[in-house]
């Protein structure tokens, strides 16, 4: 259900983990490495991850979906690594019958990994670093 | 005097020097405790997993078990 990689993510490979002669509607969405935060110009991110730990939180958080809206079905993906801007660094293929589940269990699932999955971003900028969490400490 | 594997990440682990290292920590002392003695303040709040399974600062740690110390999350 998830995959940590180091590689450039495949985001048909991802898809075709959902897809279902059942369903009517299929969103892929992208976190992808933003040039700026904050106001201050951002030359890259380094991901690190708790592989470990990472898989249970995702099933748990696909088995919330898979209760909330019955029949989806949830990938996930997210790199690990160095990234440059506008590189792809998370992606999440959802699967459902019809579009407005799709929606909302895609916003569920963006909201819900970005809160507990175990995956730290190091910016790295033109004159220095820093670790940034999702949520201000 | 039981000994533990400690696992860090982010910043964390760069205090640390490395994301896995053994450890010595005094009987009977808790991961919240563990924590407070390895890091100075001012101190990130974190997470616990012990046997990389979540749980409360208030575990009791035992010979053998794996603690990993898991700061803010930023994935996405």
């Amino acid at each position: 259900m998830l995959e940590l990689t180091a590689e450039v993510l495949d985001l048909r490979a991802i898809r075709a983990r959902v897809e279902d002669p059942g369903f009517g509607a299929v969103l892929v969405f992208e976190g992808v490495v933003r040039n700026h935060f904050g106001g201050r110009p951002v030359t890259g991110l380094e991901y690190e991850a708790y592989p470990e730990l990472a898989q249970p939180v995702v099933q748990a958080i696909c088995a919330e979906i898979k209760e909330r809206w019955p029949g989806a079905r949830v990938a996930v993906a997210h790199r690990t690594g160095a990234l440059d801007i506008g590189e792809t660094s998370m992606v999440i293929a959802v699967g459902t019958p019809h579009r407005g589940a799709c929606y909302e269990a895609s916003r569920y699932a963006i909201e819900a990994l970005k809160e507990r999955l175990p995956v730290w971003k190091k910016e790295v900028y033109a004159d220095g670093e820093a670790w940034k969490p999702n949520s201000p400490v | 005097m039981p000994h533990i594997t400690l696992r860090t990440f982010a910043q964390l682990r760069e205090q640390r020097g490395r994301g896995e290292e053994r450890i010595e920590i005094p009987e009977g002392a808790t991961a919240a405790e563990v924590y407070a003695m390895l890091f100075k303040e001012p101190r990130v709040p974190v997470g616990y997993a012990v046997n990389e399974t979540l749980t409360r600062g208030t575990t009791v740690l035992s010979e053998g078990d794996t603690l990993a110390l898991i700061p803010p999350v930023g994935g996405g």
